[in-house]
C-alpha cells in the first residue's frame, strides 16, 4: 500500500467522507469536518503509522490535506537523507 | 471556620506521603514524585518567596502542564502570593498586555518562550524577576534590573526556615481570565474560602488513591481545580497528558482510573472507538483505547449529548456530566457517581445556592468571585445583591437537577469549553479595510464568520466578487496566523447585502444565516 492510501485512509476514519473522494485541497476543519482534536489524534496516527516525530507548531498550521502530505514527504526524506 | 488551602494540601500530603503525587513523561521515560516531595518542593519554593520579598505579588504563570507549574502554583496560594495562570496559546502581544493590566511583578514562563521573555523585558517594567519553569536557560540572559532564574534554583537556594506567611480565608489568591462579552477578557478574583469550599464541596465517594491523567490546559479553572486541587486533596496519582496528539497513547501508558474531559474530547475518543472491527469485545476496545482501568469521565463546560453517555457505558465507563464557570471557582453542579440523572448537569453543590431570574440561573455561596480585577461595572452587572447572573438559562426538576437550556448572553461555547466572545474577534476584524460589517457565530464547532465587504475599500479598489472574497480570506488567513486553534475562524461567507438591523442600527444576530440572505435576494 503506498504512503497517500495509507493516509488518505486514516483520514477518512475521523471524517464522513471516504477515501477515494479525498482531495488534496480539501481543507481538514472546513471541508473534512475534522474537530480541532480530531485533527490532533490524527497527527498523533500520523506519527506512530509513519513513525516520525512531527514538529507541534509546524503541525498545527496545516490547514489541506495536501499540506499534511507535502508535510509528511518533506520529513520521509530528510529521514531518508540522514539515513 | 473555612480551612485553608495550605491545610487541605498538607493533610494530603501527610496522610499519602510515601504515594506518588505526579507521573509525567520525558520522551518515553515516565517521571514521578511522591506527595512527601511534592510537599518539600513547594514549601521550599513558598520560603524562596519570602527570602525575596515577595508579599501578595502578583505572579502569572505561563505555560503546558508541568510538574514545575503546580508546585508554582501550590506555593503561591498556600502563601500570600496572587497567582495568574495565563494561557499559553494566546499571542505573545495578547500575553503581554494581560501581564500589564493585571499587575504582574514575576513571571514564570515555559523557558522556550523566548520571543515572549524578550518582549517582557522590554514591555513589561513592573516585571523584575522571570523564573523559568524547566532547567535549560542557557539562550536567556538577565537585563541589568531583571533577575532570571529557573525553578530549580529557587528550590535549591530556599533559606532552611522561614516565618512561613499564609493569607487569610478572604484574601485574593488567584485571578483567572475569562472570556468578556465587552470583548476584554476579565480577570475572575478567587479567594482562598472561594478556591478551598469548592475542592471540598466537590463529593467524589470511593476514587482516593486514583489514578487520574490529566488532559485539559492547566491555566483552565476546570482542570486547575479538579484535576489538580482536588485531586491532590484525595491521594490521587495525577499524571500529565504531554500532549493532545497523544493521548490515546497515554491512556495506554498511564491506565488511568478518572478522567476530565470536554465534550469535544468525548467526541473525539467515540470516533476512536469506532475505528475497532465489530468482532473485538467492548471490553477488548476499551482495554485498548483507555488503558484497561477507566471507570469514569467527568465533563463540563459545555453542553454533551446524552448519545455519548449511552454509548460510553456500553464500554464500562461512566460519564457524568457537571456545570461551572470561573467565577465560581469553578464547579456549580455536578452528577455524583452513586446519584446522577442523564441529561441534568446534577445537583448544586452543597456551598452554592441557586435561584432564577427571566429563567436565568442565579448563584450565591462561598465559591462565587469577590468581584473582575479592576473592573467595577462589569463586576457590579454580574454581581448582584450577592447573586452571580451565569448568563445561562435553566431549571430544577423535582428531584433538585439542574438543567441548562440557553443562554442570555452572546457567548460561543464550543464543545471544547472554551468560551468565545464574538464580540472581541468582530471588534478586532471590523479594523481591516475590506470589512464593513461581520457577525462571528459558533458552526459545526467552530467559528463561522459572515462579512459584508466595505462597499468604499470595494469601489477605490475595482474589485470584482471573486477579487473581493480572496482580499477577505487572506484577511482572515492573516488573523489566523496569530491565534491559538480554539479562535480561528474556519469558514467565511461573504455576503452581497448588508445585515438586518435592529432600530438602534445593531445587527440582528438571529437573522445572519445564509439562508436568510438568499430570501431576501
Amino acid at each position: 500500500m503506498n504512503n497517500e492510501k495509507i493516509f488518505k485512509d486514516l483520514i477518512a476514519q475521523y471524517s464522513d467522507i471516504e477515501a477515494k473522494d479525498i482531495t488534496n485541497e480539501m481543507s481538514f476543519r472546513d471541508e473534512l469536518g475534522l474537530s480541532s482534536l480530531d485533527f490532533m489524534s490524527f497527527l498523533g496516527d500520523l506519527e506512530d503509522t509513519f513513525d516520525i516525530e512531527l514538529d507541534e507548531k509546524k503541525a498545527l498550521e496545516i490547514k489541506t490535506v495536501g499540506d499534511a502530505f507535502n508535510y509528511l514527504d518533506s520529513l520521509q526524506e530528510a529521514v531518508v537523507c540522514h539515513a | 471556620m473555612s480551612r485553608l488551602i495550605r491545610d487541605i494540601f498538607e493533610d494530603s500530603v501527610n496522610r499519602h506521603s510515601s504515594q506518588n503525587a505526579v507521573k509525567w513523561l520525558i520522551r518515553k521515560d515516565i517521571h514521578e514524585i511522591t506527595y512527601s516531595e511534592l510537599g518539600i518542593d513547594v514549601k521550599k519554593i513558598r520560603y524562596s518567596f519570602e527570602d525575596l520579598g515577595f508579599y501578595r505579588t502578583h505572579m502569572a504563570l505561563i505555560g503546558k502542564s508541568s510538574l514545575e507549574w503546580i508546585e508554582s502554583y501550590l506555593a503561591m496560594i498556600t502563601g500570600t502570593q496572587v497567582a495568574i495562570p495565563l494561557d499559553y496559546n494566546l499571542p505573545d502581544m495578547d500575553l503581554i498586555e494581560l501581564l500589564q493590566r493585571a499587575d504582574v511583578e514575576a513571571l514564570f514562563v515555559d523557558s522556550d518562550r523566548n520571543t515572549l521573555i524578550d518582549a517582557v523585558m522590554s514591555k513589561c517594567p513592573k516585571i523584575k524577576h522571570i523564573f523559568l519553569l524547566q532547567k535549560d536557560h542557557a539562550s536567556i540572559s538577565a537585563k541589568l534590573d531583571i533577575r532570571v532564574q529557573s525553578i530549580d534554583e529557587l528550590i535549591s537556594s530556599a533559606p532552611e526556615t522561614a516565618q512561613d506567611s499564609v493569607s487569610k480565608a478572604d484574601d485574593i489568591v488567584t485571578i483567572i481570565y475569562t472570556s468578556g462579552t465587552t470583548g476584554t477578557s476579565k480577570g475572575v478574583m478567587l479567594t482562598q474560602e472561594n478556591l478551598s469550599s469548592n475542592i471540598l464541596s466537590v463529593k467524589i465517594e470511593g476514587i482516593d488513591n486514583s489514578v487520574l491523567l490529566s488532559v485539559l490546559p492547566i491555566h483552565h479553572a476546570y482542570c486547575l481545580v479538579c484535576d489538580w486541587l482536588k485531586g491532590l486533596s484525595l491521594g490521587a496519582s495525577i499524571t500529565i497528558n504531554d500532549s493532545l496528539f497523544h493521548m490515546v497513547r497515554n491512556m495506554g501508558i498511564f491506565k488511568p482510573e478518572i478522567m476530565l474531559m470536554v465534550p469535544l474530547m468525548i467526541e473525539s475518543v467515540y470516533k476512536r472507538l469506532q475505528m475497532y472491527s465489530d468482532s473485538l469485545s467492548k471490553k477488548k476496545i476499551a482495554e485498548e483505547v483507555f488503558g484497561g482501568k477507566l471507570k469514569y469521565i467527568f465533563t463540563g463546560g459545555a453542553h454533551l449529548d446524552t448519545f455519548y453517555v449511552d454509548a460510553f457505558e456500553e464500554y464500562g465507563i461512566k460519564v457524568l456530566e457537571g456545570y461551572g464557570m470561573s467565577e465560581c471557582s469553578p464547579v456549580i453542579s455536578m452528577n455524583g457517581i452513586s446519584e446522577n440523572k442523564k441529561g441534568s448537569i446534577g445537583r448544586p453543590l452543597e456551598n452554592a445556592e441557586i435561584a432564577f431570574q427571566n429563567g436565568e440561573i442565579l448563584v450565591r455561596g462561598t465559591s462565587v468571585m469577590k468581584g473582575y480585577y479592576k473592573m467595577p461595572e462589569e463586576t457590579a452587572e454580574t454581581l448582584r445583591d450577592g447573586w452571580l447572573h451565569t448568563g445561562d438559562k435553566g431549571y430544577l426538576d423535582e428531584d433538585g437537577y439542574l438543567y441548562i437550556n440557553g443562554r442570555v448572553k452572546n457567548l460561543i461555547i464550543l464543545s471544547n469549553g472554551e468560551n468565545i466572545s464574538p464580540e472581541e474577534i468582530e471588534n478586532k476584524l471590523a479594523l481591516e479595510p475590506c470589512i464593513g460589517e461581520i457577525i462571528i457565530t459558533g458552526e459545526n464547532n467552530g467559528l463561522k464568520a459572515y462579512i459584508y465587504p466595505d462597499q468604499e475599500f470595494v469601489e477605490r479598489n475595482a474589485l470584482d466578487g471573486e477579487q473581493t472574497r480572496d482580499e477577505i480570506q487572506r484577511t482572515i488567513d492573516e488573523y489566523n496566523q496569530l491565534q491559538p486553534s480554539y479562535k480561528q475562524i474556519i469558514s467565511v461567507y461573504v455576503r452581497r447585502t448588508p445585515f438586518i438591523k435592529s432600530s438602534t442600527q445593531k445587527i440582528r444576530r438571529e437573522k445572519v444565516s445564509i439562508e436568510q440572505e438568499l430570501a431576501v435576494l
